[in-house]
C-alpha cells in the first residue's frame, strides 16, 4: 500500500473527515433527531406513549387473524410493537403470550414456503427480532 | 511426559493460543444457552450497558443488570497480572484520549449491536449482520495499520503509585460481593428480572476465566488483526479463529446455527451501518490500543489509560440509552449515525496528527 503513505495518508484523514461531516450536517438537517427529554429518560421502559393505542392495535390484530388475514394481523401487531416494545418481550408482563410466539413462528415457517406477501414477510420478522436477543 | 507448566502461564505459541479461544467461544455460546440474550453469551459493550443500568446511568429497565461477567473479567485480569507478576500501575500517557475513544467505540458498538466479540458470536449463529460487522471491523484494523506504519503512536504511559491501579479491581470486588446477595435490586424492580441473564454463579465463574485467560493470552480480536496484518504473525489470530469455530461447532450441536439476514433476533438488517460502525470500532480500537474487552483486561492489569477508556466507555453506555443512539431490531437512528461519523471524525483527527513527523 505504498501509494496509501506520507501526505497522501493524510489527505484522506482530511478527506473523509470532510465526509463525516458533510454526512453528519446532512442527517442533522433530515433525520429525525429528537433526544429524549430528562423525564423520559428517566422513565425509561415505562415510557409508554400511549397504551390506548396500543390496545386498539392489539384488538385489530386479534379481529384480523380471527378473519384469517395474516397480513394484517402482522401490520397491526408491529404497529403495537413499536408504540410498545414489551408486548413482545416474553419477560414483560404486557408480553402476547407464549400463544403469539408460537403462531409467529408458524407464520413465519409459511412464510417460508412462499406464503405471504413481503410486507409480511417484513412485520414477521421485525416481531421475532424484537423478541430476542439484543443487548438486555 | 513432563507438563511445561510456562507454556500455560505465559501462553505464546499458535495451540494454546487457538485453545484459549475455542475455549472462549464454547463458553460464551453456553452462557447465551444459560439465559444470557441470544449472542450474548460474551459481549463486553452489552455488559456495559447493562452495569450502567444496574448503576443508574440510564433507566430502561430491560437493559439493566449489574453483569457478573464484567465484575468477573476485571478480577480475573487482576488476579492473573498479580499472579503472574504483571500487575504494573502504569499511565498518564494519554487519558483524555482514551477516555473520548473508549466512548466513541462503545457508541459504535451500540450502532452495530455488540462488541468485536459479539461480532464473532453474531457470525457464529448465522447472522449476515454480523458477518458484515465484521468484514466492517478488519476493514477498520487495516486502515488502522497504514497509520501505525507511518508512526502513529500515543504518548507513553509512565510508572504511577500502585493505589491508583487498585481502584477498579476493588470496585469490581465490592460490587461483585454486593450483588451476590442483592444483585436483583440493582436491576430495578419494573422488569422482573432486567435484562436477561445466566445464573448468577454461571455468569461470575465464566467472567473470572474470561479475564484470568484473556490477561495470560492477550486475547483481542481487532488486536489480533493488526498483528497479522502488521507483522504477519498469525498467533493471535488463530485465537480469534477458534473462537469463531468454536463457537459455530456449538451453535450446529445445539441448533443455534441460522443463516438469516431478516430473522437474526435482536439485530437490524441495516448493512451499510453495520459495516460502517464496526469498521469505526476496528480503527479506533487499534489506535487507543484494545477492543471494549481488551480495555478491561488491561485496565485491571494496572493500565489507567485503558481505565480511562473503561470510564468512558461506561458515560458512553448511558448515554447510548438515553440519548437514543443504540440501535434497535426497529433499525440504526439518527443519533446513532451521527455518533458514528463523529466518532470517525475523532479517530481520523487522531491519527493523522499523531504521526511522527506530522
Amino acid at each position: 500500500m505504498e501509494i496509501l503513505s506520507g501526505r497522501r495518508l493524510t489527505y484522506l484523514a482530511v478527506l473523509l473527515t470532510a465526509a463525516s461531516l458533510a454526512g453528519v450536517l446532512g442527517i442533522a438537517a433530515t433525520g429525525d433527531l429528537r433526544l429524549p427529554s430528562a423525564v423520559d429518560a428517566r422513565r425509561g421502559d415505562a415510557a409508554i406513549p400511549d397504551t390506548a393505542r396500543v390496545s386498539a392495535e392489539i384488538a385489530l390484530a386479534g379481529e384480523a387473524e380471527t378473519a384469517g388475514d395474516v397480513a394484517a394481523a402482522l401490520a397491526h401487531y408491529r404497529a403495537a410493537a413499536i408504540l410498545d416494545s414489551r408486548v413482545v418481550d416474553p419477560r414483560s408482563p404486557a408480553f402476547l403470550g407464549p400463544g403469539f410466539e408460537a403462531r409467529l413462528k408458524n407464520w413465519i415457517t409459511a412464510q417460508k414456503k412462499g406464503e405471504g406477501g413481503a410486507q409480511a414477510r417484513s412485520d414477521a420478522a421485525y416481531l421475532f427480532r424484537r423478541m430476542y436477543g439484543g443487548c438486555g | 511426559m513432563r507438563l511445561n507448566w510456562k507454556r500455560y502461564l505465559y501462553p505464546e505459541g499458535s495451540a494454546v493460543l487457538a485453545a484459549a479461544g475455542a475455549l472462549f467461544g464454547a463458553l460464551a455460546v453456553g452462557l447465551a444457552i444459560l439465559g444470557n440474550p441470544v449472542s450474548t453469551g460474551l459481549c463486553a459493550s452489552c455488559f456495559l450497558v447493562n452495569v450502567a443500568g444496574a448503576l443508574g446511568l440510564h433507566a430502561r429497565e430491560s437493559q439493566s443488570y449489574l453483569r457478573p461477567e464484567i465484575l468477573g473479567i476485571v478480577l480475573g485480569a487482576f488476579f492473573a497480572a498479580s499472579a503472574a507478576k504483571e500487575f504494573r500501575v502504569r499511565g498518564g500517557g494519554s487519558p483524555v484520549r482514551h477516555f473520548l475513544g473508549g466512548a466513541f467505540i462503545l457508541l459504535g458498538c451500540e450502532v452495530f449491536i455488540g462488541c468485536p466479540i459479539k461480532a464473532l458470536l453474531r457470525t457464529a449463529g448465522g447472522g449476515a449482520a454480523g458477518l458484515v460487522g465484521l468484514a466492517g471491523l478488519i476493514a477498520g484494523v487495516l486502515f488502522a495499520t497504514l497509520y501505525l506504519r507511518e508512526g502513529f503512536s500515543l504518548p507513553a504511559p509512565r510508572a504511577l503509585p500502585e493505589g491508583a491501579g487498585l481502584v477498579l479491581p476493588g470496585a469490581a470486588f465490592l460490587l461483585l460481593a454486593l450483588s451476590a446477595g442483592i444483585g436483583e435490586s440493582f436491576a430495578g424492580s419494573g422488569f422482573p428480572s432486567g435484562a436477561r441473564h445466566a445464573p448468577f454463579a454461571a455468569s461470575a465463574a465464566a467472567g473470572l476465566l474470561f479475564g484470568a485467560v484473556g490477561q495470560r493470552t492477550r486475547f483481542c480480536v481487532t488486536g489480533s488483526v493488526r498483528t497479522a496484518a502488521l507483522a504477519r504473525d498469525f498467533r493471535e489470530a488463530s485465537g480469534t479463529a477458534a473462537f469463531l469455530l468454536a463457537a459455530l461447532a456449538v451453535n450446529l450441536l445445539t441448533g443455534g446455527f441460522a443463516p438469516t439476514l431478516s430473522l437474526e433476533p435482536g439485530a437490524h438488517t441495516d448493512l451499510f451501518w453495520s459495516f460502517l460502525a464496526l469498521g469505526m470500532v476496528g480503527f479506533g480500537a487499534i489506535l487507543v490500543n484494545g477492543c471494549p474487552f481488551r480495555q478491561l483486561v488491561r485496565a485491571s492489569s494496572g493500565d489507567i489509560d485503558a481505565a480511562a477508556a473503561v470510564a468512558g466507555m461506561l458515560l458512553a453506555a448511558g448515554l447510548s440509552v438515553r440519548w437514543g443512539i443504540g440501535s434497535s431490531p426497529a433499525g440504526v437512528t439518527p443519533a446513532g449515525k451521527i455518533a458514528v461519523l463523529l466518532g470517525c471524525v475523532f479517530f481520523l483527527a487522531l491519527a493523522a496528527w499523531k504521526r511522527k513527523g506530522e
